[in-house]
């Protein structure tokens, strides 16, 4: 089981998902500059939080990555060998907790086993997610381990450094497990407590705050009642509602795989069967039932329609309730029929994630990972004139990443922040050297300038090139052969010489 | 429900419009042999797809209490 996660997970994990997301880079470049110096690209010593480019990412992750870039130094691989593992473990913790939240038999683990190592969503977050997967596991670990132990309450509590919605999550969930399920004794409750002050510190800075309060659509709501109560139960029951769960994918193209949602659609029949078989003896099943209600409230109260990052920790229930269901109707086949049924259910499901996850997602999606960059970042080195770099988000860090760029180097050119590392909210592109820089294209100075335009299709067109006298160097094709990012060298003297009345850049030559 | 919708509802899931056509050759093109570009991407599979999409929007409780909110504008693919 543990062997097929893993192939499942690492079959050309370097080039699949194809690219590398803006997200995955910032971590993995800090995770690469904490390993060299010990400090991130602010010079800030071992953060909680990473501001990166002002995302405040909970750092607990940086530091796992940093192992194996240490072995296996900085590369796509060694960054994506951490969710990798982390997910495998999953499989594994999830298949010991299901034996302890449905029955204590060999069949629940293997088929929770078998349902989690295939489940896409899962197989996607393990191979390009960081946070949300290593969130998922320490709270099934300390779930697994009993949240009425002191390793399970500190486990729940490393989750909430590990992803942010579990900030909120795993305090609602300790509350609900004390009042419906039983009474955790408050020595141990003062261990929770006291291992969350980093956390009680850090909400009283504006910096972990502030993606957080982004998110919310409470602003845009104002202090209707009425409106507050309709956006969050509609919020609420689309994380819950099958046709999500099973059909309609993330709407973020770069958090699903094509045609495919969280669970296979088959598997929507087992689903409601088991939460039929849950709701009629939910006394019996009273943590699974908290955990099903308890967890898309984070998400909920964010903007999104349907994140299921936001939402990671649901897998575990409706997994469970899956496997329920399967169980139940297990039992009502012969044994013919059930091999016949698992042959034909595996089959289907392999099919479902070798069209998606292996032809269609490196296809169609590689705009979603920001797939060229590593090319472009590498071709534009062999240019010795300045390079300007018009890209959507910011691409420093991938340009850091793929060049490694020495990180006592990117330390002296970013801000000085100090005591502020975890107030200074509003960001600005700080990577700027003699060779490269990152911003949008001044039409009115950078045509002047000697100098390599790079972006992509909306940055220049055609016509623009023309009469800009704009030079095409090279383009980077996608993996269909379509052009998607341009590199124009600019032609300031033939530029200046073809204005009647000669602009300010030109004058000052 | 009438004759005439269950042959709406029969006609949709077979017709063939250009666009899933274009899709269909397209998303053949991306496999490593044209067998599995043939055994993967059919027609059948589009008919199976129209027919799931109908349940499965049918299936979500948001479409009666909030009208599809909060995935009311997002474009399914």
């Amino acid at each position: 089981m543990t062997v097929a996660a893993i192939v499942i997970r690492g079959i050309g994990l370097s080039s699949n998902p194809p690219g590398l997301y803006v997200d995955e880079a910032a971590l993995g470049y800090n995770a690469y500059s904490i390993s060299q110096t010990g400090r991130d690209e602010y010079n800030f010593s071992l953060p909680t939080y990473l501001r990166s480019f002002g995302t405040y990412t909970p750092a607990l992750v940086v530091y796992l990555i940093i192992i194996p870039i240490r072995i296996l130094g900085l590369s796509v691989l060694s960054l994506r060998a951490t969710p990798l593992i982390i997910g495998s473990l999953t499989v594994i913790s999830l298949a010991i907790l299901s034996t302890r939240l449905i029955k204590s038999s060999f069949p629940v683990f293997l088929i929770t086993g078998i349902v989690t190592a295939l489940a896409p969503s899962h197989i996607l977050f393990s191979r390009g997610f960081y946070e949300p997967t290593l969130g998922l596991l320490l709270f099934t670990l300390g779930l697994a381990k009993r949240p009425d132990t002191i390793i399970g309450l500190i486990l729940l509590s490393l989750s909430t450094y590990a992803y942010q919605p579990q900030r909120l999550i795993v305090f609602l969930f300790i509350a609900c497990f004390f009042i419906f399920v039983r009474k955790i004794p408050w020595s141990k409750l003062t261990i929770f407590l006291i291992s969350q002050l980093p956390q009680f510190y850090l909400s009283t800075q504006s910096g972990p705050n502030t993606r957080l309060i982004n998110q919310l659509w409470l602003p845009q709501t104002g202090h209707n009642l009425l409106l507050i109560i309709r956006e969050f139960v509609s919020q609420y029951t689309a994380y819950l509602s099958p046709s999500n769960l099973f059909w309609f994918s993330d709407p973020d193209p770069q958090r699903s795989l094509p045609f495919l949602s969280v669970f296979f659609p088959w598997q929507i029949i087992p689903y409601l069967v088991g939460l039929f078989w849950i709701i009629n003896r939910y006394k019996h099943y009273r943590v699974l039932v908290i955990t099903y209600l308890l967890f898309p409230v984070a998400a909920a109260l964010t903007k999104d329609p349907f994140s299921t990052m936001r939402a990671s920790l649901l897998f575990i229930p409706v997994t469970m309730v899956i496997v329920t269901g399967i169980l139940l109707i297990i039992r009502k086949l012969n044994r013919v029929g059930r091999i016949l049924a698992s042959v034909l259910l595996l089959g289907l499901s392999w099919g479902h994630l070798y069209r998606s996850l292996f032809i269609l997602l490196p296809n169609q999606r590689y705009l979603a990972w920001n797939y060229g960059y590593q090319q472009l970042f590498t071709k534009i080195n062999a240019y010795s004139i300045p390079v300007l770099v018009d890209l959507d988000k910011p691409s420093y860090v991938q340009y850091l990443f793929f060049n490694k760029i020495n990180p006592n180097f990117v330390q002296s050119l970013a801000p000085y922040l100090g005591r502020d590392y975890y107030r200074s909210i509003s960001w600005q592109d700080y990577f700027v050297t003699s060779r490269v820089s990152f911003r949008h294209l001044d039409w009115r100075n950078d045509i002047y300038k000697d100098q390599l335009i790079v972006g992509g299709p909306n940055v220049i067109s055609q016509s623009q090139a023309k009469e800009h006298f704009l030079k095409l160097e090279f383009t980077i094709p996608s993996p269909l052969g379509e052009s998607i990012l341009f590199a124009y060298r600019t032609d300031p003297a033939f530029k200046c010489a073809s204005q009647t009345v000669k602009p300010e850049p030109c004058l000052l030559k | 429900m009438g004759q005439s919708r269950k042959i709406t509802i029969l006609l949709i899931a077979i017709w063939f419009t250009s666009l899933d056509l274009y899709y269909l050759n397209q998303r053949r093109s991306f496999y490593p042999h044209p067998l599995l570009g043939k055994i993967f991407e059919n027609k059948l599979v589009i008919i199976l797809n129209k027919v799931q999409d109908p349940i499965f929007r049918v299936l979500d409780l948001n479409r009666y209490l909030f009208s599809s909110h909060p995935r009311e504008n997002v474009v399914y693919e």
